[in-house]
């Protein structure tokens, strides 16, 4: 076990090399650059030519690179030329609140696609089942950056029940603990946008996962020995749809980091995606590749918690 | 989608809204919904969803780059740097003409090369350390002298502003002179531009090149905290901030007394800068309250916020010029007959009105409206006339028509709307028969193509300008000299030796209605010569909700917030 969870990192080692060169070589093929960016309307070629020496721009982009991993080695990802910062200090701070954002849209999508789900496969083919299945098809259908926009108009602007952007309240001095409440009040619209989306897609492969194994036979067994339905429902079906659904599950968090560069430009949640959308703006190289080798990073290793996740409920479903 | 934003919740629903709504006449309602969404409600209250009254929320368009005003080039960081920091000279109140502002008065020499500047006295900066004429030479030194041993906090990309600058002498504590190496007129304007903007020396030894995330300076209002992609905080600089205050000018650290509320009203204390980059974002942002005023909207929320109660629109047509560089060197419009033409067939008046929605107007020659003394009031701007544009073509040898290639960005700082404003260029020229072939690109890669010079690549390209001078422009973007091969913007290689002769008489100038008297002639050969078709000067707006007051809208489109006052303190208390 230990032997494959070490295999499965080590592996992380050539994506991420893989996914810095294709993000190094793609910026540097895009036209414009920082300099330029900085610069704006007075970028002569003169000046653009002293600030691009200055921002070590001017070697080619294979250099560069060698220059860059070599500090990645030594655990310094550069320094930001949009934000005057470095880059690990940049990309630290915004993980957390992305984290949040994409952790709570995950848990809350799973809990109401399994829900869903589970509910259509009980009523299979019933007046209940084609409501949720409704449901969970507008859930996939819609796309989350238009149903975000959506929530802020109804219970923003509308109704003020809800803040429209941000994280916090950013008049509030709150910080640590006592910002909690400022921040789960925030939460509440950008992780509806993300999780209903997410939840459609989990919903609907969890209903067919639901009707195959309501209808298998360990549980047509469990019903022979008179065990009581909704042990059979909760415990025993409950298991084998999640071991079935983990990877699934795995698959969405990817959506919901994907998902959070445009929820969170649209929220204005200071995470790593926005962050990543007005690096990509400011041509800053630097920033771009930190931000994404760590979205990478966190990708790979949900999808790999997840195929743990399933090993460990595949046995314990083989046990009983 | 905004235009539902906008209808929906307006008027129509408001009964429904005064029912369910959380507003400030209804907090118990809150209550209810608590219950429904279930965690954290309880400590939360309806009047959270609004600024404090002593609060100023103010939604960007961008996360600051720095708060070091030498490091900057952006318009969004400038309007927090106004707030934050002095210069020696600053645009006097609705002009963009220099008036006092660090310096108390100044003397230029009679060959208008050395420029001696008395300052105030008794000032000192928010870190408690005091602005004197070493201050100065160290901020300017900083900049241009790569000996300086700061000079690695940078890059300092505006420091050519002041590259004519040969020396910087401390004659006294108060007195400080600088010597150009040439005349050179727009020293004054450069000095009120923000790179211009006095750091404390203290500041940039204790924090390096970390110094524009802990500014210091002398403005009204001293740096507080930054929440990266959150908000930048500054609070009214009050005379308890420093132990030693005793020597403060009394308008520079205003006793908290005077913040108290007065009928309702009182001055903002704390200044919130929120980046907002999302453009639908900041209206929602604006329509359910939670910012006090936001700038940069589109033309099209402008104009439904104009006719929105609880709303102020607040414009000032800025030194900007919106113009098609025509390439004079190769193509059709080498010949000044078809220039004139293309800008014959223009309705400047439908891109103004109808695309931009009265969001810029109409302007005439490449010295903006803004600079009031040195545009030439008699110049119009050119009518459309198609008859005459089509007998232009015609005597040109074009009577069945040409094609043009247009370079266009698909966005871009200070150019408005450029691909609506392109359509309706392409569809005026369409109209004389010239076939306007668009080509549209992405903003930096746009910059990196045009300002390489057009060469024979493209016919015509947008570009946008926003200058502190009226030098600027036409000595960037004019002159011969000013090709792209040598280092200038002179992307459509126009080159009259008359247009170089004014510019650099009114460069040398230091008597300003002479330097005007240059100007107008400078403005009356371009218009003749027509290297361009300047099309607009954008009017610069700012959205507020109708509780702000005191805001004013500069030329320079700074904010300076050191007057504003707001609504809703409990009168006869204090605001806090």
């Amino acid at each position: 076990m230990s032997a494959y969870v070490l295999k499965r990192l080590l592996l992380l080692l050539p994506v991420l090399f893989g996914v810095s060169l294709v993000v190094f070589g793609v910026m540097s093929l895009v036209p414009g650059d920082p300099a330029l960016a900085i610069l704006g309307p007075y970028a002569t070629p003169e000046r653009l030519a002293e600030l691009r020496a200055e921002l070590g721009l001017d070697r080619r982009w294979p250099v560069r690179y060698g220059i860059w991993l070599s500090g990645v080695l030594d655990g310094d990802l550069g320094r930001s030329v949009s934000l005057e910062r470095p880059v690990l200090d940049v990309v630290l701070e915004r993980l957390g609140p992305t984290a949040l954002l994409a952790g709570s849209a995950l848990l809350l999508g799973t809990l109401l696609g399994l829900a869903a789900g589970m509910l259509a496969a009980l009523r299979h083919n019933q007046m209940t089942d084609r409501l949720v299945t409704f449901g969970v098809l507008l859930g996939i259908s819609i796309p989350s950056f238009w149903l975000g926009l959506v929530l802020i108009l109804v219970f923003a602007v509308w109704l003020g029940w809800l803040p429209a952007s941000g994280m916090t309240w950013v008049w509030s001095d709150a910080s640590g603990l006592s910002a909690v409440p400022d921040i789960a009040w925030h939460l509440i619209l950008p992780t509806l946008s993300l999780a209903l989306v997410a939840g459609g897609v989990i919903g609907r492969l969890t209903r067919g996962a639901a009707i195959d194994v309501l209808a298998s036979a360990p549980i047509r067994m469990a019903r022979a020995r008179g065990i009581p339905e909704r042990r059979i429902l909760l415990v025993q079906a409950l298991k084998s749809v999640l071991a079935r659904m983990t990877p699934v599950i795995g698959l969405q968090a990817g959506f919901v980091i994907g998902g959070a560069v445009y929820i969170e430009t649209i929220f204005q949640w200071p995470g790593l995606g926005r962050l990543l959308v007005e690096a990509i703006a400011a041509r800053d190289l630097l920033l771009v590749q930190g931000g994404v080798l760590v979205l990478a990073a966190a990708y790979v290793l949900v999808n790999l918690v997840a195929d743990l996740a399933q090993h460990a409920l595949d046995r314990r479903t083989r046990a009983a | 989608m905004l235009a539902l934003l906008h209808k929906q919740s307006a008027g129509s629903n408001q009964r429904w809204r005064r029912l369910i709504a959380c507003g400030p006449e209804q907090p118990g309602v809150l209550f209810g919904v608590a219950v429904l969404v279930g965690l954290a409600l309880l400590v939360t209250g309806c009047e959270r969803m609004r600024p404090p009254s002593d609060t100023l929320v103010v939604a960007q368009v961008a996360e600051p780059r720095s708060l070091d005003p030498q490091v900057t080039t952006a318009l969004n960081d400038f309007r927090i740097l106004v707030n934050l920091f002095e210069g020696l000279v600053r645009y006097q109140p609705g002009t963009l003409e220099p008036a006092p502002a660090l310096a108390e008065s100044w003397q230029i020499s009679d060959d208008g090369r050395v420029y001696t500047f008395k300052l105030k006295d008794g000032v000192r900066f928010h870190d408690g350390s005091r602005f004197d004429a070493e201050a100065v030479r160290f901020n300017f030194q900083r900049m241009l002298d790569p000996e300086h041993p700061y000079h690695d906090t940078g890059p300092f990309p505006l420091a050519f502003f002041f590259e004519t600058v040969a020396s910087i002498e401390v004659l006294d504590r108060l007195t400080v002179r600088f010597r150009l190496d040439q005349p050179f007129a727009p020293f004054l304007s450069n000095l009120a531009y923000p790179a211009g903007l006095i750091v404390s020396p203290t500041a940039v030894k204790r924090w390096g090149d970390q110094v524009g995330r802990h500014p210091s300076g002398t403005g009204p209002f001293r740096f507080v905290d930054w929440r990266p992609g959150e908000r930048v905080r500054l609070e009214r600089f009050a005379a308890d901030h420093l132990a030693s205050n005793r020597s403060l000018r009394e308008e520079q650290a205003q006793p908290l007394a005077g913040l108290q509320c007065d009928s309702g009203r009182a001055s903002v204390r704390t200044l919130i800068f929120r980046p907002i980059t999302d453009p639908m974002t900041r209206v929602a942002e604006l329509l359910a309250g939670g910012v006090d005023l936001a700038l940069e909207l589109s033309p099209d929320n402008v104009a439904r916020f104009r006719e929105r109660d609880g709303f102020q629109v607040l414009e000032a047509t800025g030194p900007h010029l919106w113009f098609l560089i025509l390439n004079t060197r190769e193509g059709p419009l080498s010949d000044v007959r078809v220039r004139r033409a293309v800008n014959l067939a223009i309705d400047r008046q439908v891109i103004t009105d109808d695309v931009l929605r009265k969001t810029a107007v109409p302007a005439a020659g490449p010295v903006p409206e803004a600079f009031d003394w040195a545009n030439n009031p008699e110049l119009r701007p050119y009518r459309q006339d198609r008859p005459a544009a089509r007998r232009l073509l015609a005597e040109a040898g074009y009577e069945n028509g040409l094609r043009l290639r247009f370079l266009v960005p698909r966005g871009g700082s200070g150019m408005l709307d450029p691909l609506a404003m392109a359509t309706a260029i392409q569809g005026d020229l369409g109209r004389i028969g010239v076939d306007a072939e668009i080509r549209s690109f992405e903003w930096n890669a746009y910059l990196a193509r045009v300002n390489q010079g057009l060469d024979t690549e493209a016919d015509m390209a947008e570009m946008a300008w926003m200058t502190n001078d009226p030098d600027t422009l036409p000595y960037l973007a004019l002159r011969c000299d000013a090709s792209p091969e040598q280092g200038g913007f002179n992307s459509g290689y126009y080159c009259s030796r008359r247009v170089d002769a004014l510019i650099a008489q009114a460069r040398r100038a230091t008597d300003r209605d002479e330097r005007a008297r240059l100007y107008h002639q400078l403005e009356r050969e371009v218009h003749q010569d027509v290297p361009w078709a300047v099309i607009a000067s954008w009017r610069q707006n700012l959205v507020a909700s109708a509780e702000v007051s005191g805001l004013q809208l500069e030329p320079s489109f700074y904010l300076r917030l050191g007057a504003v006052t707001k609504q809703g303190c409990a009168s006869g208390t204090d605001s806090q």
